[in-house]
């Protein structure tokens, strides 16, 4: 009895059992369209699925299609929740992570993001606890002191931690920190901090648009080079990419 | 050389007759704010309507003190509020059905969204903190951003006055520049945050709320004399007392906030239940704790905001509903209080005894109603909750 069981489990985990089968991606007549409907019998329609071509329908063992009536969520939306550090070593963790050197956020205390965990009145358990103004102020300002140390004082002899600023062939500070941005030097360090803040491939467009500020915008409120790639690099850590996960 | 100059003097007289006129202007130019006071566990109608609620929690014509506006309050609980504040008292009826603490925390504060949050977005205000979250809130109160507002709990006074007021110190960022990089912050950012519609909402109301303040003139705050008014170090800026949830609420809001959220904690005066004061019969625990832990604090900040001069503030004290006269059970309904410079005296929540329960005239309107009436106090003309239905505010 037993056995029967789990062939019939294992048959339908398989997809052979009918009913069960996997939709085959090449049928949806309407790629563009807002609902799934490959599968015959009106009671499909009720089944929206925005991935069309990725989704499965699945028929339980009476006939009874599992998902129908299901409000499903747009694909692909909404799968990036906001960090949470809940102590102060946690958050330092993850900005010397970032940032590739142990001592960057050693003494700063970042009271505004520490308490996130405990906020009241939030269900971070679905709704991501928010990134409100006092977090990203205190988040840039953190940012700004540590890239600040950081491009002031690189931290030479590290190079297993591939800190950002570091280049490993030479083991010295990249010698775009040590000049004042070019469309050239903006493009190729705003994507490099990009691709390290946020493990995400930042497109052309975000990485012209970083550039044109380390350019045109710094250089109103900044003179010093290392004080000027500090606001890129705090802009970039203070971004979405860098402070959700 | 003569410090009275001719110029100087001219400019002193211009600067008197600008001042007589003061006045007249500024009623016109006051920001409005609101603060909301809130007991998890309950808010005893004793307190505010004690005159309709006669022989109940033994009140008595001496147990009550009448503001001079044809209402009463309870000696103990309120009678040491000012009487500025007092004549600025309105009593306002909720009934809401619910008997349960965590659907009616929930009620109380969410409609079709958060209620506070709703009202701070429909302010428009250009502050960085839209609603600061002083105290804590129990779990059951949701409260997910709203295009244009999201809560801020302030668990200390010092990044939020940077924030409002600037750092501006040796190397630290500059307000300017770091509003021209949190411009590129965002435009690098909007993919991702349109990407995550619902999970990262509060992201762009963040980075629109901190650009804004960081471009505007900074006002001048000054939490030393505000902490020394509610008796605090003001060395201190931890928000961890319920004088400092006043005092930090007092801050925000002379700051530019338009909502500002306290949460008085109870003693164990009453039981572990705090607020929740099961068993009181006789109100005189919830009288006495109410004192302990609420009033001092209340009265000297009603003092403070009702006089200030660039700012209207309305102040809402309610819980999630009133006490049963029998026993103090959880009531269905609630009496709230409503303080502010455009309130008009009156009482649309005369609770009275029907059984050992405590009720309401037949026709007191919902939650919403109480919403909708703070909305228009505090001068939100799109009634987000539909229309007023309780004529308490003055024309």
């Amino acid at each position: 009895m037993k056995a029967t069981w789990l062939v019939l489990l294992l048959a339908a985990c398989e997809g052979t059992i009918v009913g069960a089968r996997p939709v085959p991606e090449s049928v949806d007549p309407n790629p563009s369209g807002p609902t799934v409907s490959h599968v015959d019998g009106p009671q499909y329609a009720t089944a929206k699925c925005e991935g069309v071509g990725m989704a499965r329908t699945f028929r339980g063992l009476d006939g009874q299609v599992l998902e129908a009536g299901r409000t499903d969520a747009a694909f692909d939306l909404d799968r990036r929740q906001t960090r949470t550090w809940e102590t102060t070593a946690a958050w330092g963790a993850d900005m010397n992570q970032k940032l590739g050197y142990y001592l960057a956020s050693d003494g700063l205390a970042p009271t505004a993001l520490v308490p996130v965990r405990s906020r009241g009145g939030v269900e971070y358990a679905y709704t991501s606890p928010p990134m409100g103004a006092l977090e990203l102020y205190s988040q840039f300002r953190l940012g700004f002191l540590m890239c600040s140390r950081l491009l002031k004082s690189p931290p030479v002899g590290q190079l297993e931690r591939t800190a950002f600023v570091i280049d490993p062939k030479i083991g010295q500070p990249f010698a775009d920190f040590l000049a004042a941005p070019t469309l050239e030097s903006g493009m190729r360090r705003c994507e490099s901090m990009m691709r390290r803040f946020w493990k995400l491939v930042p497109s052309a467009e975000q990485v012209a648009a970083c550039a044109d500020f380390a350019v045109n915008d710094t250089a109103a409120f900044a003179s010093a080079p290392q004080e000027r790639w500090a606001y890129v690099c705090a802009a970039l850590l203070t971004s979405s990419g860098a402070i959700t996960q | 050389m003569n410090p009275f100059s001719r110029r100087s003097l001219l400019g002193g007289a211009a600067a008197l007759a600008a001042g007589a006129a003061l006045p007249a202007r500024a009623q016109q130019t006051k920001r409005k704010a609101l603060a909301i006071v809130f007991f998890h566990g309950g808010f005893n109608a004793l307190h505010v309507t004690p005159n309709t609620l006669m022989g109940n929690f033994t009140t008595t014509p001496d147990s009550m003190l009448p503001t001079g506006t044809g209402l009463f309050v309870d000696k103990v609980s309120l009678g040491d509020l000012p009487a500025a504040a007092l004549q600025r008292l309105a009593v306002v009826g909720v009934e809401h059905s619910i008997t349960a603490h965590d659907p009616a925390q929930s009620a109380i504060f969410t409609g079709t969204s958060s209620y506070p949050l709703t009202i701070a977005a429909a302010m428009q205000s250009n502050a960085a903190l839209k609603c600061a979250l002083l105290g804590s809130f129990s779990s059951n109160v949701r409260a997910a951003p709203v295009p244009g507002a999201s809560l801020t709990k302030v668990s200390d006074v010092q990044p939020a006055l940077d924030v409002m007021v600037g750092a501006n110190r040796p190397g630290e960022p500059n307000r300017q520049a770091m509003a021209k990089s949190l411009r590129m912050s965002w435009s690098v950012s909007k993919p991702l945050i349109e990407r995550n519609p619902r999970t990262l909402s509060g992201h762009a109301t963040g980075f629109d709320s901190l650009i804004g303040a960081l471009e505007q003139p900074v006002r001048p705050l000054d939490w030393s004399s505000v902490a020394t008014a509610y008796g605090l170090d003001p060395m201190r800026t931890v928000v961890d007392s319920d004088a400092a949830q006043f005092a930090a609420a007092e801050l925000v809001i002379q700051g530019g906030t338009p909502v500002a959220i306290v949460t008085p904690t109870p003693d164990q005066g009453c039981g572990e239940a705090g607020w929740d004061t099961h068993g009181d019969a006789s109100g005189a625990c919830a009288r006495a704790m109410f004192k302990r832990r609420a009033t001092a604090h209340l009265a000297k900040f009603l003092e403070r905001t009702l006089a200030m001069n660039d700012t209207e503030v309305t102040t809402l004290v309610l819980g999630e509903f009133g006490r049963d006269p029998f026993l103090s059970d959880h009531a269905t309904c609630l009496s709230a209080a409503v303080f502010g410079p455009r309130v008009k005296p009156g009482n649309t929540g005369p609770a009275f005894s029907r059984g050992g329960k405590l009720a309401m005239p037949a026709g007191t309107p919902g939650i919403a109603g109480l919403w909708s009436l703070v909305a228009e106090l505090v001068g939100v003309t799109s009634r987000p909750f539909g229309a007023n239905p309780h004529a308490l505010v003055t024309s």
